[in-house]
Protein backbone atom coordinates (compact mmCIF):
# COMPACT_ATOMS: atom_id res chain seq x y z
CA UNK A 1 0.00 0.00 0.00
CA UNK A 2 1.27 3.97 -0.79
CA UNK A 3 1.28 6.49 1.55
CA UNK A 4 1.13 10.15 0.84
CA UNK A 5 2.07 13.27 2.90
CA UNK A 6 -0.18 16.25 2.39
CA UNK A 7 -0.17 19.39 3.13
CA UNK A 8 -3.28 21.00 3.07
CA UNK A 9 -4.59 24.75 2.03
CA UNK A 10 -4.44 26.72 5.30
CA UNK A 11 -7.27 28.69 5.60
CA UNK A 12 -6.67 30.47 9.27
CA UNK A 13 -5.86 29.46 12.76
CA UNK A 14 -7.18 28.78 16.31
CA UNK A 15 -9.00 31.68 17.42
CA UNK A 16 -9.82 32.89 20.64
CA UNK A 17 -12.59 30.20 22.23
CA UNK A 18 -10.17 27.76 21.46
CA UNK A 19 -9.34 25.43 24.77
CA UNK A 20 -6.34 23.41 24.76
CA UNK A 21 -3.44 21.63 26.53
CA UNK A 22 0.04 23.07 25.24
CA UNK A 23 1.62 20.62 27.48
CA UNK A 24 1.79 18.29 24.84
CA UNK A 25 3.62 18.70 21.15
CA UNK A 26 1.37 19.23 19.03
CA UNK A 27 -0.83 20.78 21.88
CA UNK A 28 -3.87 18.60 22.90
CA UNK A 29 -7.22 20.60 21.10
CA UNK A 30 -10.44 19.68 23.51
CA UNK A 31 -12.58 22.36 22.01
CA UNK A 32 -12.08 24.02 18.74
CA UNK A 33 -13.10 27.70 17.58
CA UNK A 34 -11.42 28.14 13.93
CA UNK A 35 -11.17 31.08 12.49
CA UNK A 36 -11.35 31.15 8.09
CA UNK A 37 -8.97 34.20 7.44
CA UNK A 38 -9.66 32.88 3.77
CA UNK A 39 -10.52 30.33 1.45
CA UNK A 40 -9.42 29.16 -1.60
CA UNK A 41 -12.29 26.44 -1.84
CA UNK A 42 -10.70 23.29 -0.97
CA UNK A 43 -12.57 20.64 1.37
CA UNK A 44 -9.47 19.67 3.45
CA UNK A 45 -7.80 22.75 4.91
CA UNK A 46 -5.35 23.15 7.79
CA UNK A 47 -4.66 25.52 10.33
CA UNK A 48 -1.70 24.30 12.83
CA UNK A 49 -2.69 21.70 15.06
CA UNK A 50 -6.06 21.08 13.98
CA UNK A 51 -7.42 19.90 9.78
CA UNK A 52 -11.49 20.36 8.97
CA UNK A 53 -13.24 18.68 6.43
CA UNK A 54 -16.02 19.86 4.46
CA UNK A 55 -19.43 17.82 4.72
CA UNK A 56 -18.48 16.52 0.59
CA UNK A 57 -15.06 14.86 2.37
CA UNK A 58 -17.56 13.52 5.41
CA UNK A 59 -19.77 12.10 4.09
CA UNK A 60 -17.34 10.07 1.84
CA UNK A 61 -15.00 9.17 4.30
CA UNK A 62 -17.17 7.35 6.62
CA UNK A 63 -15.45 3.57 6.15
CA UNK A 64 -11.93 4.83 6.69
CA UNK A 65 -9.42 4.72 9.27
CA UNK A 66 -7.69 6.70 12.31
CA UNK A 67 -9.98 9.64 12.06
CA UNK A 68 -12.69 10.35 14.44
CA UNK A 69 -15.13 13.60 13.30
CA UNK A 70 -16.29 16.46 15.60
CA UNK A 71 -17.86 20.01 15.62
CA UNK A 72 -16.27 22.97 15.91
CA UNK A 73 -16.73 26.64 16.01
CA UNK A 74 -15.84 27.75 12.73
CA UNK A 75 -16.14 31.33 11.78
CA UNK A 76 -14.94 33.77 8.91
CA UNK A 77 -12.71 36.66 10.34
CA UNK A 78 -13.24 40.04 10.43
CA UNK A 79 -11.92 40.66 6.59
CA UNK A 80 -12.82 37.06 5.21
CA UNK A 81 -15.80 38.97 3.25
CA UNK A 82 -13.15 41.63 2.23
CA UNK A 83 -11.39 39.27 0.11
CA UNK A 84 -13.90 36.99 -0.89
CA UNK A 85 -17.01 38.70 -1.17
CA UNK A 86 -19.34 36.60 -3.15
CA UNK A 87 -18.09 33.09 -0.81
CA UNK A 88 -20.19 31.24 1.10
CA UNK A 89 -18.03 29.97 3.51
CA UNK A 90 -19.17 25.87 3.78
CA UNK A 91 -19.89 23.65 6.84
CA UNK A 92 -16.53 22.26 8.26
CA UNK A 93 -16.05 19.94 10.37
CA UNK A 94 -12.62 18.79 12.53
CA UNK A 95 -11.11 16.06 11.71
CA UNK A 96 -9.14 14.72 14.19
CA UNK A 97 -6.49 12.18 13.58
CA UNK A 98 -5.51 9.62 16.25
CA UNK A 99 -4.21 6.92 13.39
CA UNK A 100 -0.79 5.88 12.81
CA UNK A 101 0.77 6.85 10.09
CA UNK A 102 1.57 4.34 7.01
CA UNK A 103 -0.86 1.89 8.64
CA UNK A 104 -4.45 4.25 8.85
CA UNK A 105 -5.94 5.42 6.25
CA UNK A 106 -5.25 8.54 8.04
CA UNK A 107 -2.53 9.04 10.38
CA UNK A 108 0.13 11.89 11.94
CA UNK A 109 4.01 11.37 11.36
CA UNK A 110 6.49 11.73 13.87
CA UNK A 111 7.33 15.80 12.01
CA UNK A 112 3.33 16.27 12.42
CA UNK A 113 2.21 15.99 8.85
CA UNK A 114 -1.43 14.39 7.91
CA UNK A 115 -0.24 10.97 5.91
CA UNK A 116 -2.93 9.24 4.24
CA UNK A 117 -3.20 5.39 2.44
CA UNK A 118 -3.58 5.69 -1.24
CA UNK A 119 -7.47 4.65 -0.66
CA UNK A 120 -7.93 8.06 1.35
CA UNK A 121 -5.86 10.21 -1.00
CA UNK A 122 -8.19 8.70 -3.99
CA UNK A 123 -11.39 9.66 -2.05
CA UNK A 124 -10.28 13.03 -0.85
CA UNK A 125 -9.00 13.89 -5.05
CA UNK A 126 -12.67 13.51 -5.87
CA UNK A 127 -13.38 16.35 -3.83
CA UNK A 128 -11.95 20.08 -4.30
CA UNK A 129 -8.00 19.70 -3.44
CA UNK A 130 -6.58 21.94 -5.76
CA UNK A 131 -4.00 23.89 -3.33
CA UNK A 132 -2.76 20.82 -1.26
CA UNK A 133 0.73 19.85 -1.24
CA UNK A 134 1.17 16.09 -1.91
CA UNK A 135 4.08 13.84 -1.84
CA UNK A 136 4.27 9.96 -1.60
CA UNK A 137 6.25 8.74 1.13
CA UNK A 138 9.15 6.30 0.67
CA UNK A 139 8.86 3.28 2.97
CA UNK B 1 31.48 35.58 2.18
CA UNK B 2 34.96 36.62 2.31
CA UNK B 3 35.58 40.37 1.93
CA UNK B 4 32.16 40.69 2.25
CA UNK B 5 30.64 43.84 5.26
CA UNK B 6 27.75 45.58 5.56
CA UNK B 7 30.39 48.85 5.38
CA UNK B 8 31.42 47.33 2.13
CA UNK B 9 27.64 47.34 0.65
CA UNK B 10 27.43 51.03 1.41
CA UNK B 11 30.42 52.14 0.04
CA UNK B 12 29.82 50.33 -3.37
CA UNK B 13 26.74 51.89 -3.39
CA UNK B 14 24.32 48.52 -3.15
CA UNK B 15 22.48 50.26 -0.29
CA UNK B 16 19.26 48.21 -0.66
CA UNK B 17 21.14 45.06 0.18
CA UNK B 18 22.40 46.53 2.85
CA UNK B 19 18.58 47.09 3.85
CA UNK B 20 17.82 43.75 3.29
CA UNK B 21 20.84 42.30 5.25
CA UNK B 22 19.90 44.06 8.15
CA UNK B 23 15.97 44.08 8.35
CA UNK B 24 14.41 42.88 11.26
CA UNK B 25 10.65 42.65 11.66
CA UNK B 26 9.67 44.14 15.01
CA UNK B 27 6.41 44.79 16.85
CA UNK B 28 5.07 47.83 18.92
CA UNK B 29 2.27 48.97 21.51
CA UNK B 30 -1.35 49.80 20.28
CA UNK B 31 -3.66 51.17 22.40
CA UNK B 32 -6.60 50.07 20.50
CA UNK B 33 -6.89 46.48 18.86
CA UNK B 34 -8.86 47.81 15.96
CA UNK B 35 -5.82 47.05 13.57
CA UNK B 36 -7.40 48.34 10.86
CA UNK B 37 -7.95 51.50 12.02
CA UNK B 38 -4.28 51.30 13.15
CA UNK B 39 -3.38 50.95 10.07
CA UNK B 40 -4.99 53.51 8.26
CA UNK B 41 -4.28 55.86 11.10
CA UNK B 42 -0.51 55.47 10.13
CA UNK B 43 -0.70 54.81 6.00
CA UNK B 44 -3.63 58.15 5.43
CA UNK B 45 -2.87 57.74 1.70
CA UNK B 46 -3.71 54.71 1.71
CA UNK B 47 -7.66 55.21 2.95
CA UNK B 48 -9.01 55.69 -0.09
CA UNK B 49 -8.41 52.40 -1.08
CA UNK B 50 -9.49 51.09 1.95
CA UNK B 51 -11.57 48.26 0.54
CA UNK B 52 -9.07 46.92 -1.61
CA UNK B 53 -6.58 46.74 0.93
CA UNK B 54 -6.25 43.42 3.34
CA UNK B 55 -4.31 43.91 6.40
CA UNK B 56 -2.11 41.30 7.64
CA UNK B 57 -0.50 40.35 10.76
CA UNK B 58 3.04 39.64 10.20
CA UNK B 59 3.13 37.86 13.27
CA UNK B 60 -0.12 35.91 13.19
CA UNK B 61 -2.67 36.42 15.74
CA UNK B 62 -3.20 32.60 16.42
CA UNK B 63 0.39 32.42 18.09
CA UNK B 64 -1.49 34.30 21.03
CA UNK B 65 -2.89 30.41 21.49
CA UNK B 66 -0.26 28.31 19.82
CA UNK B 67 2.70 30.07 21.71
CA UNK B 68 1.25 32.14 24.54
CA UNK B 69 3.02 34.64 26.96
CA UNK B 70 5.43 34.95 23.64
CA UNK B 71 3.14 37.87 22.75
CA UNK B 72 -0.08 40.47 23.41
CA UNK B 73 -2.60 41.31 22.00
CA UNK B 74 -1.59 44.95 21.64
CA UNK B 75 2.05 44.10 20.25
CA UNK B 76 -0.15 41.76 17.54
CA UNK B 77 -2.50 44.81 16.45
CA UNK B 78 0.45 47.77 16.54
CA UNK B 79 1.31 48.83 13.28
CA UNK B 80 4.78 47.52 13.16
CA UNK B 81 3.05 44.45 12.89
CA UNK B 82 0.55 44.94 10.03
CA UNK B 83 1.29 44.92 6.26
CA UNK B 84 -1.34 45.65 3.79
CA UNK B 85 -1.91 43.55 0.69
CA UNK B 86 -3.76 45.05 -2.11
CA UNK B 87 -6.57 43.07 -3.16
CA UNK B 88 -5.74 41.72 -6.48
CA UNK B 89 -7.17 38.40 -8.39
CA UNK B 90 -4.28 36.39 -7.14
CA UNK B 91 -3.72 37.98 -3.56
CA UNK B 92 -5.75 35.37 -2.04
CA UNK B 93 -2.78 33.10 -3.25
CA UNK B 94 -0.25 34.58 -1.63
CA UNK B 95 -1.78 34.85 1.43
CA UNK B 96 -2.29 31.32 1.59
CA UNK B 97 1.16 30.77 0.99
CA UNK B 98 2.39 33.00 3.77
CA UNK B 99 -0.12 31.11 5.56
CA UNK B 100 1.22 27.46 4.69
CA UNK B 101 5.30 28.97 5.10
CA UNK B 102 3.93 29.89 8.96
CA UNK B 103 2.00 26.52 9.55
CA UNK B 104 5.53 24.41 8.20
CA UNK B 105 7.28 26.99 10.79
CA UNK B 106 4.86 25.80 13.34
CA UNK B 107 5.77 22.45 12.97
CA UNK B 108 8.88 22.46 12.80
CA UNK B 109 9.77 25.04 15.65
CA UNK B 110 7.64 24.08 18.76
CA UNK B 111 9.09 25.91 21.30
CA UNK B 112 9.99 28.82 19.34
CA UNK B 113 11.01 31.86 21.31
CA UNK B 114 9.62 35.64 20.79
CA UNK B 115 12.80 36.57 18.95
CA UNK B 116 12.59 33.22 16.95
CA UNK B 117 8.89 34.04 15.91
CA UNK B 118 10.18 37.78 14.63
CA UNK B 119 12.84 35.89 12.66
CA UNK B 120 10.68 33.93 10.93
CA UNK B 121 8.13 36.77 10.22
CA UNK B 122 11.13 38.87 8.95
CA UNK B 123 12.13 36.09 6.67
CA UNK B 124 8.09 36.50 5.50
CA UNK B 125 8.99 39.98 5.23
CA UNK B 126 11.72 39.79 2.66
CA UNK B 127 10.08 36.68 0.98
CA UNK B 128 6.74 38.35 0.09
CA UNK B 129 7.90 42.24 1.16
CA UNK B 130 7.23 43.30 -2.43
CA UNK B 131 3.89 42.28 -2.57
CA UNK B 132 2.73 44.91 0.76
CA UNK B 133 2.12 48.49 0.51
CA UNK B 134 4.28 49.87 1.57
CA UNK B 135 6.88 47.56 0.42
CA UNK B 136 8.73 46.05 2.70
CA UNK B 137 11.33 46.61 3.17
CA UNK B 138 11.84 50.29 2.84
CA UNK B 139 15.03 50.98 1.18
CA UNK B 140 15.43 54.94 2.22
Amino acid sequence: MKYYKINPEVVGGLGEETQMDEKYNPPKVQILHFVFEGWLGDDLVEGYPCFLISENIKNKIQNLTGFRIENAKVTPSEQFYLVHPNKILEKFFWLKIHGKAQEDDFGISEDFYLIVSEKALAILQTCNLHYADIEEVSV
Amino acid sequence: MKGFSLENCEKLGIKELKTYITYKATVGHSESTNYRNNFFEKYKFLITKKDSIYVHHAIEQSILKNYPNRFTKNELHSIENLRGIPLLHNSEIHLSKIRKEWNVFYKQNRTASREELLNFASYIDLKYGYLFLPKIPKTE
